[in-house]
Parts: C-alpha cells; structure tokens; sequence
C-alpha cells in the first residue's frame, strides 16, 4: 500500500533543531561543556526522531487484500487487519483510525465519533521489529448494504513524542462488509409447480432424460426398439429395457421493481417498503435454492455492462445463491431506477424458459405482455404485500394486476 | 528444485514447495486461479524439472474416460486384442481445466488418481511410480463446465490458489522473458527414482502426542462446526498427516512442529469441507479453517518435539 504521510508536529522539530543550534553557539561562545553537550543531546534527540520517522513509514505495510466479509443483519464475524512491520525497530504509540459506513459497527472497539453514515474507531496498537500482527475486531451487521472502509490512517509517534506522522492510504480498502437482507417468507410458495420436459430428477415426472439411464428392466410387449438395453440384454441372455431418470424443468425468473408505489411509501415509508420487497426476493432465491430450482433475477437499476440493468444470470446452488444475496445486499435506494415495463420489454424480446415469473413491487406494466408469457407457458405470479405478510397471486390472462 | 522453478515463474517459490510435498507426500494437485496466473506453466515447469515421463490432457466435454484410462482394441494384424494405455500411464500428468470435462470423465480420472491403477475391461495395471496429477481449473468460467463434485474433492492433496505475482516480481517477470523463453532450459533435477527414495524417507518424520492431539482437534472441529455440513473425512486425516511429514522433511526436520500445521490446513484442509447452507452463505471454505486454527490451542514447542 502507498501511504500519504503528514509530519503533525514538524514546527516541534524545527524548534528543537533550532534551539540545539543556538545551543551549540552559545557553548563555544560562552565556552561552556554542559551547554555544548545539552545542545548535541537536544540535536541528536531530533535528528534521531527524524531518522526514526522515516524509516518506521516505509517499512509498515498493510497488504490490502481483497477480501468481503458475509453476514445477515444481527450476525458479528472477525475481521482480522493484518498490517507487517519491516524495519528493525519497534512500533510504540501507535494508532490505527477507521472510518466505516454505519451498515457495520465494531463491537470491540467503541467508537471516538458517530458520524451521520459513518462512524470513526481509533485503537492504540504497536509493533515489534519484524513483526506481522493481526489485529481482530468484532464486526456486527446493523442493516442491509455494503460497508466499505472510507478511511485508513495510521498515526505513528516516536519513542520521545516529540514527533508524529499521519499515514493515510491513497487507495480505497478492498475489505468489503456484505450485510445480506433478512429473509422474509412470502405464503404460497409452496403451490408453484409447473412441469416440463427438463433435468430436475422427480420420479413422479412423465418427462424422461435420455441421456441419463438408471437402470434396466425386463423388456416388455410395447417397449420401444430404441429402449432395448443391447449391452444389458447380451449379458444377461434375455431381452432388457432401459429405464431413464424421470426429470422435468423448473425455473424461476423473479423482477424486483425498485420504483416504489407513491400510495403504499405514504402508508409503510419509503425505506421500510424497499427493504421489504428485495427481504422478499432473498427469501424466494432461498426458497429456490432449497428446493434445488435455477433462477434469475431483473432489476431495474440501471447498469453499465451488456445488459442495461441489473441482471443475476440463470443459476443454482448455494454459491448462485451468495450471488444473488450480494446482488441484493448492493441494492441501494440512491441508485439510478429504469421503468419496469423497459426492463421486461427487453426481456420479452428473449424467449422464455422459466416456468415460473415472480412480480415483485409495484406494476404498471401492460397487460399484453403477461398474456404474451402466459401463452409461452409460464405461470406469472406477483407478490402481494399486506401490513405484515406477503403472499404469491397468481396472475391470469386478460386480466390486468390491480 | 525451488531455484531452478524460480527462473521460469517468478514469485511462485511457495506454490512449487506446496507441489513437492505433494509429490513427497504421493498426493495430487489442484490449481485453481484466473487465466494468465501461470497454472500450466507451474505444472510444465513441475514435469520439467522430474526425469520422468510427462502427458498433457486438456479436458473438453468431448474428453471421453476411454481417452483418459485407454482403449482395448483388436489388432487386425495379429488378430489379438492389445491394450493401448491413455495418457494416464505416466509419471507427471497435467490434466488442463479438468472442470471442462463431464463427470463421467473427471470420475475415471479421480478413481485413478485414488487408486493409482488403471483397469481396462479386464486388465488391470499399476501406474508408474512416481505419479502425480496437476489439475488446473479456471473458476471464472461456468458455461460449458462441470464443478468437481464437492465429495470427490478430498482426492486432491492440495488446493492452491496461485495469485497475482507482486508489482516487484512482475518487473522481474518482464525482464526474465524479454529475450528469451527461460522453460527452454530448464534441466532435470531429480530422478524418478531420487524422488521414490525422498516418498520412503519422509515416513521417517515424526509427530509427537500434542502435535497429534492438536491434528485430531482441528480435523474435530471441522466436523463440529455449525458452518460445516461435511467435514475432513479420515482420508483427509491421513493426507494431512502425510503432507505434513513432507512438509518438515523439505525444511530439514525430523519432526512436525505447530507451525507446520497453520501453514499446511489451508490447503490441504480447506477444499475437503463440505458447507453448510448457512455457512456458505457467511464464509468462505478457507476463512472457516482460519477462524478454526484460531480457536484451537496451539501445543507448547517443548511438547512438540519430545519423543
């Protein structure tokens, strides 16, 4: 890391070198010994500290590793800030000064200063020669965000305190506090079950996938000459079917409008409704992910990449899900929003492959187009929120969404 | 081995000493990183510098396991049936963005790698001695790949993460290849017979009680954790242990010492565990063997190297 270093008490040092000057002066002037070596004691005392400062700046090290620390809300975790010194001298009167977004706070540390967004730790630390430490603090989620370390600093005093440096990082840290949203259950989600010729193994499924065979049986009257189990049949002197695993598809494409209902803001606050709606979303890619479901997430915050606006591709598993709730996590209310009915435009223009298309937050998007889906097969369902619960409606054709 | 590796990829010297205690410890490596981090020249370099033989498979979903393990096919002119050995039957074998072939082939490769035989319809052969497998994998990519199974991992001794090389050591990079192509004259420095010898010597190293108490309690926790739905299976016990003998024989010991063990669970330890949901979604594999290595007490040095 580079550091920016400021001398806080550069004055102290003139004065001091100053005064060893005169000092020296008025000894050989006055032909005095104790004045003479008081001067070169105060003079080397500087010269020292100067030399000490210089060295302990260069050789401190902070690796600045990329790394993102993962919690709901409530959750604390260890953050280790490991910083090496590289000199042969020690590190004494130290201190290291954070500056972090208020979606974390440090439950080891009491913060010198709460800032509106932002609150400042300052924790002594020190150092022996060659010495790489790891100092561990306590980091709790207090809301739903991406903390970031706004500032760095490490104040360095020399052993006399007659001098002091202010190291700052020029460089943004890379540590990165995901707070995840809490997961709020939407009723209903349960009954969502589309079949369709697909992977996903179900054995009361009619689909079947071809390329993978679990087993033989008997042949039977009526069983298909591309069934036969040619190999299976040779070995076992008789005629044997293939059984194939019974598979169908399922997907989920879930469009989370962050343009927020002017009605229900007045009646629930613009912030709490946000948070509900994407606490909603991360339940449903829980949901999903449980039940071993792919699915894809539209929202309409504008972004710079191939696509205009935020889009989680098509994806399963557990680290699909980590995705999804970081993507989530990031979501901001500050952020530049696109019309709904744009995003899912441009999402008509693709050809559908989810079975199921969850609506969440306010619709005003034509009609035509979820008919347009629904005759493509899939089954449109849009949250519905009341004073405390949500539940899935199913959308019908001709109908438009109240 | 280290110095000679060190003029071909610069900043590597801990992934090359990671590879010789798998190659001591008879294990197998996977190297996982974004493109361009030197993972297939790490694994030539590797080959280069062991006088034995070398084979280079680069997995595609068309990649079929007979192609890994061999073919038994009728000889039209002897009328005999002849086994013709894949690429397997070797001494170094890099096996290049294993994630792009389909489970079926990764399984063939994996069993191999276990058992260090290769069996073809009926004929069942050993693998020549020393047999290490380098794996590569690109963890950016998900189109068209197949992730290893998460309980076929353990077949790996280590999993390293090769890294960006320092802003320093990227200068040296820079000036090391702009005349020349330094792999080029890379020389042999051990024999496979040499390395054979080492594998035997290092069963010599010794763990005394605590530094066994303190194996047994990290491989504990890992099955404890709330974090952790699968932990370190006893195979992993036994990779550990080995690798740790590897480990202290390489820097002259004859025993293991704690820090051999906070050196070596991040890689050897980290890609056996199997996460839990909640886990996932809070940790990373390694950060949970740190704060593991954390919590357990470290044993005093004076009991670390009575016997």
């Amino acid at each position: 890391m580079i550091w920016n270093k400021i001398m806080e008490s550069d004055r102290s040092q003139r004065i001091l070198q100053l005064l060893a000057v005169l000092l020296i002066i008025f000894a050989i002037y006055g032909k005095s010994y104790l004045v003479f070596w008081a001067g070169i004691l105060i003079g080397l005392s500087s010269y020292f500290s100067f030399l000490y400062m210089n060295i302990i700046t260069r050789k401190l090290f902070y690796p600045n590793p990329k790394e993102k620390l993962r919690m709901f809300p409530g959750d604390e975790a260890p953050w280790r800030l490991s910083m090496s010194n590289h000199s042969r001298l020690p590190v004494f009167n130290a201190k290291v000064r954070l500056l972090m977004t208020n979606d974390v706070e440090l439950t080891n540390v009491k913060p010198s200063e709460e800032r509106r967004n932002a609150n400042e730790y300052i924790l002594p630390v020190s150092y022996f020669p060659k010495e790489e430490k790891s100092i561990v603090f306590n980091v709790k989620g207090v809301k739903r965000g991406v903390a970031k370390i706004l500032s760095f600093e490490f104040q360095i005093s020399d052993l006399l305190s007659l001098a002091s440096v202010k190291m700052i990082n020029d460089r943004l840290v890379q540590t990165e506090f995901i707070v995840y949203p809490t997961l709020l259950p939407v009723s209903g989600v349960e009954d969502l079950f589309k079949l369709r010729h697909g992977t996903r193994p179900i054995p009361t499924s009619l689909h079947e996938d071809h390329t993978l065979v679990v087993g033989t049986r008997d042949y039977l009257p009526g069983d298909s000459f591309q069934r036969i189990h040619w190999k299976a049949s040779a070995r076992m002197a008789e005629m044997q079917t293939k059984l194939y695993e019974k598979t169908v598809s399922q997907s989920w494409t879930i469009c989370l409008n962050v343009i927020l209902n002017p009605k229900e803001v007045a009646r629930v606050g613009e912030s709490e409704l946000l948070e509900r709606q994407i606490s909603y979303t991360a339940y449903l890619c829980q949901y999903a992910v449980q039940h071993h479901i792919p699915f894809e997430i539209y929202i309409n915050i504008k972004a710079m990449g191939r696509l205009p606006y935020l889009h989680l591709e098509m994806g399963e598993g557990k680290p699909h899900l980590v995705k999804a709730l970081e993507l989530l996590a990031r979501v901001n209310i500050n952020s530049i929003k696109m019309p709904m009915f744009r995003v899912l435009s441009l999402f008509n223009r693709q050809q559908i492959d989810s079975t199921v298309v969850i609506l969440i937050g306010d619709d005003q998007t034509d009609s035509v187009l979820y008919n347009r889906w629904i005759r493509q097969g899939a089954n449109l369902q849009k949250v519905i929120i009341d004073e405390d619960t949500a539940k899935l409606d199913r959308y019908t054709a001709r109908r438009s969404i109240s | 081995m280290k110095k000679s590796i060190g003029k071909v990829l610069i900043g590597k010297e801990e992934s090359v000493e990671f590879i010789l205690v798998a190659l001591l410890a008879r294990g197998h490596v996977l190297m996982e990183d974004v493109p361009g981090t030197g993972k297939t020249m790490l694994a030539k370099s590797i080959a280069k510098s062991i006088a034995g033989s070398f084979r280079r498979v680069q997995f595609t979903p068309d990649v079929l396991p007979s192609d890994v393990t061999g073919i038994q096919y009728l000889n039209p002119k002897t009328r005999e049936f002849e086994t013709r050995f894949g690429p397997v039957m070797t001494n170094v074998l890099l096996a290049d963005e294993i994630n792009r072939a389909t489970p079926r082939t990764q399984s063939s490769l994996l069993e191999v790698m276990e058992e260090r035989q290769v069996t073809i319809d009926v004929i069942t052969n050993a693998l020549p001695d020393p047999f290490i497998v380098l794996a590569t994998q690109n963890p950016i990519e998900s189109h068209g790949t197949f992730p290893l199974p998460e309980a076929q991992m353990d077949r790996f001794l280590l999993k390293l993460n090769v890294g960006y090389p320092s802003l320093q050591e990227e200068r040296q990079m820079m000036r090391a290849y702009r005349n020349e192509e330094p792999i080029e004259k890379l020389k042999p420095v051990f024999t496979t017979e040499e390395i054979v010898f080492m594998q035997k010597m290092i069963k010599e190293v010794r763990l005394s009680e605590e530094i066994e108490e303190y194996i047994l309690r990290i491989i504990l926790e890992t099955r404890k954790s709330k974090n952790i739905e699968v932990g370190v299976s006893p195979r992993g016990t036994l990779a550990f242990m080995r690798a740790l003998q590897a480990y202290a024989w390489l820097h002259g010991r004859d025993y293991v010492i704690p820090e051999d063990c906070k050196k070596l669970a991040p890689v050897v330890l980290a890609h056996r565990l199997v996460l839990s949901m909640e886990g996932e979604l809070r940790k990373t594999q390694l950060q949970i063997i740190m704060d593991i290595l954390d919590v357990i007490e470290v044993p005093v040095e004076s009991g670390a190297i009575n016997q």
